[in-house]
């Protein structure tokens, strides 16, 4: 039975993502319909070289043999090639996609710290703490994730010099082993801090809520009428009911936090997708910007997939019968 | 004995609707009154649309050239003349600010017009009709939920022409999923419900349905939907103008955070990029608080026992 | 000595709308192997006996008189004989509606735990475990669902078969007071049967001391030897259950009655009397006797003057001012 419902939702996601790579590759032949010209911009081709390419995008087909060669690229790997330089967008990305990871990676967990804020703030509703936490919670999640960079980077690393004003590491560092590891992680406070504080209040609220609506169940009133202690009820009974949602909103919020990456990481130097992206806008790198955003959905749509059956684990009801 | 004999009717069913909405609306009313937070919030908000309002009589564009016309001393912090300072042109950041209100509120709301108007049709339909329709609208509304939302706004944005209502037409069609499912569930569990089923026993149409029923319970729910569907629409073109994607000639307060850049930041100039992020912080802050407070009051169920 | 008594029971919630007195001066007696039904519309205060008997109401609610557990006052006691008490003291049978049960652990697990809540400190070795998943075997197999739906989840039951759970797991601790409150109403009239029938051969096998809450007068009469009817947080009438049925003293148990068509009389059938009006706000009772308002037999004595129980006859007590003598 479970088996059936992992089956299920892999398909989704891998029809969704049939979806974005059609999405994706009409979206930038509308822009860019002769990727030709914008590649060799103003350079003289010789009609050997025009053939060769012409040949290998299949611009003399159809719309349709150019998508069938597009998707042959995407099996090989192939990325195209950044208007920058001509190097392979594949690369490039390759390149930018551990920084990312680490960020991304440490604000998620980071942020996520506001799931337990909100447990909390819930079963104690209306306490101080319930008060102090959904404040901070509506203010932090009112701040652009890429101003509260700016003001940590001028308040942290301009003012005080705590921290390096960006980067991933220190230029000309001759560091190595863990001392080179100290050094990425310095760099990384300051931008991981960032995006953590954008995106707690968002966990902490909807964490808090979700509680709230458990606290109404019978089931918790059962449970302590067969005597069990009161933090043992909400661990017991409360939480896996109240985590529920907020397994959904994790998958909705990691897309959310790689879209806020793109800016932090530019504020911070940090070279990473986000920066990428940035800079891609900059051209516009339009094959860049393709397999960017091909590479950006692939993330979130596994990470929902990875959410959707995490959920199916904890709520036997989605199984079906 | 009936509770009917005791109490004859006198007015027509019609007026009796209409004193019973009075009733809830004031009653509604009352309780967000008695919210302070709520009507500070309110009070936050009204002073920046009277901000935006003002802006073209306190000064004229000409003020933004990109050329120093007035001989203004650059980037210079705030004193008696320049109440916010000046930026790396000699422009008043004060004035900027003041103009920045305009497009963030304007391209708030139009987005959220159009977020929600997309999202309440489709959720609307989806929940109504049922079957193929719905089957159909939910499919789509999936695919735009799983695609990443920003790097979907900065492609189209990239891909068209750069003015404000791209952006407005780039937010409204990127945010529309998340208000067509609420949308849905909520006409969903109405049409369940007893009341709906005795309508169409009794022959009502679909119209009389959607019009009697469906909408007034709907209603509440998209009305806090969208007060708190603004802030999101102003962060977004916040962040879409501070990533060179908003319209160049415009003003707007992430556009004023872009053209002044980690520059400033790393010069020390606070006053060229505070204040117009505590603009922003403001006025989401104002719409969340004030969204919270109407769903508070219109869903008796999130009061307090 | 009584298994459980209720003595000036007054509980009062704090709400935000100010203070609610729910039950104002309730006394009740049960002794071992009683079967005392308590009957009365919502709002009528019943509920919340069932809650204030484990102590289980909501933290700041005034609760003064006393609960005695086989003597013992449960207000009185400290956290931990509290916890200890519960289950085994006393179990509630709730109604069976999808929320008493956790949707997202197994129906055999959630029995499993009250036993294991229970068992003696050194109970966490695999041998206890192993016996406590037989008895729930056997308490499941008792209400007449399979052991083998032990491992099942509650959506995937029927409302009768959780109805059974939850009297499994009543028992799982072996009480000596059940208390079912309102166990039957979310059931449909065949399955209710069943589960009433069942409820009654336990209480017989077990020799247990049954306090049913209720709306539905019906299901009392062959469940419960004693009956009392209570409104607006007060006990207005008690006796026998055939006598409260056929002869009731008070007009509310007299309306109530009468709401049921007698079987075999057609004129009944033709002719039920409802009651006007609705039970009062417990925030904005009537003054004098509370039920006034609503009754056909009102003497002007009875708008100022609120009438406490009056014996009628031995252990038949009714509070209304026609009839029997002061207490």
């Amino acid at each position: 039975m479970r088996a059936g419902f992992v089956i299920r939702k892999l398909l989704g996601a891998l029809s969704t993502l049939a979806f974005v790579v059609v999405f994706n590759f009409f979206l930038f032949r509308i822009v860019n319909p002769n990727p030709v010209d914008s590649m060799f911009r103003g350079r003289n081709l010789t009609q050997e070289k025009l053939d060769e390419i012409t040949r290998k995008f299949n611009l003399d087909g159809s719309k349709w043999d150019q998508f069938v060669g597009y998707v042959r690229q995407l099996l090989h790997g192939d990325l195209g090639l950044s208007f920058k330089g001509n190097r392979p967008v594949a690369t490039a990305i390759g390149e930018a996609l551990w920084p990312t990871l680490l960020l991304v990676g440490t604000s998620t967990l980071l942020a996520m710290l506001g799931i337990t804020l909100g447990y909390r703030a819930g079963w104690r509703r209306g306490s101080r703490f319930d008060s102090t936490a959904t404040s901070l919670s509506m203010i932090t999640y009112a701040m652009p994730e890429f101003w509260l960079g700016m003001v940590f980077l001028g308040v942290f690393a301009s003012k005080l010099g705590w921290f390096p004003v960006g980067g991933l590491e220190d230029p000309g560092s001759t560091a190595t082993g863990f001392a080179a590891l100290l050094d990425q992680v310095h760099h990384m406070v300051l931008p991981a801090s960032v995006l953590a504080i954008a995106y707690v209040g968002e966990y902490m609220i909807v964490a808090r809520s979700s509680m709230i609506e458990t606290l109404r169940e019978d089931y918790l009133q059962l449970a302590r009428a067969k005597g069990m202690r009161e933090d043992e009820v909400r661990r017991r009974h409360a939480v896996p009911n109240a985590r529920l949602p907020v397994v959904s909103l994790s998958a909705i919020n990691f897309g959310f936090i790689f879209g806020g990456a793109i800016a932090v990481e530019s504020i911070f130097s940090w070279p990473g997708i986000g920066q990428a992206t940035y800079l891609a806008l900059q051209g516009p790198d339009l094959p860049m910007l393709q397999g960017l955003f091909l590479l950006i959905s692939a993330a979130v749509i596994l990470a929902n997939l990875v959410a959707d059956v995490l959920y199916g684990k904890l709520d036997p009801r989605v199984l079906g019968r | 004995m009936s509770l009917a004999a005791e109490h004859p009717v006198h007015d027509s069913p019609r007026s009796i609707r209409w004193a019973r909405r009075r009733a809830s609306a004031a009653d509604a009313w009352g309780r967000f009154r008695r919210d302070r937070m709520a009507l500070l919030a309110f009070a936050v908000l009204a002073a920046f649309v009277l901000m935006a309002f003002l802006a073209p009589f306190v000064s004229d564009r000409a003020d933004f050239s990109a050329i120093n016309t007035g001989d203004n001393p650059t980037n210079h912090p705030p004193d008696g003349q320049f109440l916010l300072g000046t930026d790396s042109l000699g422009r008043s950041m004060a004035l900027q600010v003041l103009w920045g209100a305009r497009v963030s509120l304007f391209v708030g709301f139009a987005a959220t017009v159009l977020m929600i108007g997309i999202g309440v049709a489709v959720g609307l339909a989806a929940g109504f009709f049922g079957g193929w329709t719905d089957a159909l609208l939910m499919r789509i509304t999936d695919w735009f939920m799983v695609i990443p939302f920003l790097p979907l706004a900065i492609v189209l944005a990239t891909i068209l022409e750069r003015s404000l209502t791209t952006i407005v037409m780039v937010i409204g069609v990127t945010s529309w999923p998340s208000t067509a499912r609420l949308v849905r569930s909520q006409v969903l569990s109405i049409r369940e419900r007893l009341y709906v089923d005795r309508a169409r026993a009794l022959g009502a149409g679909r119209l009389h349905i959607v019009g009697r029923h469906i909408l007034p319970n709907v209603t509440p729910l998209i009305l806090a939907n969208t007060t708190l569907a603004v802030p999101i629409a102003i962060l977004t073109e916040t962040t879409l103008s501070f990533l060179g994607l908003g319209d160049p000639t415009q003003v707007s307060w992430g556009g004023i955070l872009e053209s002044v850049g980690t520059t400033a930041v790393k010069a020390g100039y606070w006053w060229q990029y505070l204040p117009p992020g505590i603009g922003i912080v403001m006025v989401v802050l104002a719409f969340t608080v004030i969204g919270r407070a109407l769903e508070a009051v219109l869903d008796p169920r999130l009061r307090e026992r | 000595m009584s298994v459980l008594e209720l003595r000036n029971l007054h509980v009062t919630y704090r709400t935000e709308g100010g203070l609610v007195p729910a039950v104002r001066g309730v006394n009740l007696v049960l002794e071992e192997g009683d079967t005392v039904g308590l009957a009365g519309e919502s709002g009528c205060g019943k509920s919340t006996i069932a809650a204030a008997v484990l102590r289980l109401l909501p933290r700041g609610t005034e609760v003064t008189g006393a609960v005695l557990l086989d003597g013992e006052d449960v207000y009185s006691m400290k956290p931990g004989r509290l916890r200890a008490v519960r289950w085994t003291g006393a179990a509630i049978v709730f109604q069976g509606a999808l929320h008493s049960l956790n949707p997202v652990r197994r129906v055999g697990q959630q029995i499993e735990e009250a036993i294991v809540l229970h068992s003696s400190q050194a109970a966490h070795s695999a041998h206890s475990a192993r016996s406590a998943r037989a008895r729930v075997g056997e308490l499941l197999e008792r209400v007449g669902i399979p052991a083998a739906n032990a491992d099942r989840y509650p959506h995937q039951m029927s409302g009768g078969q959780r109805q059974r759970v939850l009297i499994a797991l009543a028992l799982a601790c072996d009480p000596k007071v059940l208390i079912a409150d309102e166990p039957t109403t979310a059931l449909d009239v065949m399955v209710q049967a069943q589960v009433l029938a069942l409820l009654e051969e336990l209480q017989r096998e077990h020799g247990l001391s049954l306090l049913f809450i209720t709306h539905d007068l019906s299901v009392l009469t062959h469940t419960c030897q004693r009956l009392a009817v209570m409104y607006a947080g007060r006990i207005v009438e008690e006796g026998s259950s055939s006598e409260v049925f056929t002869h009731p003293q008070h007009p509310y148990s007299r309306a109530l009655t009468a709401a049921f068509p007698t079987i075999g009389d057609l004129a009944s059938r033709m002719n039920p009397r409802g009651l006007a009006g609705d039970p009062p706000d417990p925030s904005a009772l009537p003054a004098g006797c509370s039920f006034h308002p609503r009754c056909a037999v009102a003497t002007p004595e009875c708008t100022t003057v609120d009438i406490a129980l009056r014996q009628v006859a031995v252990g038949r007590r009714a509070a209304c001012v026609h009839v029997g003598v002061p207490a």
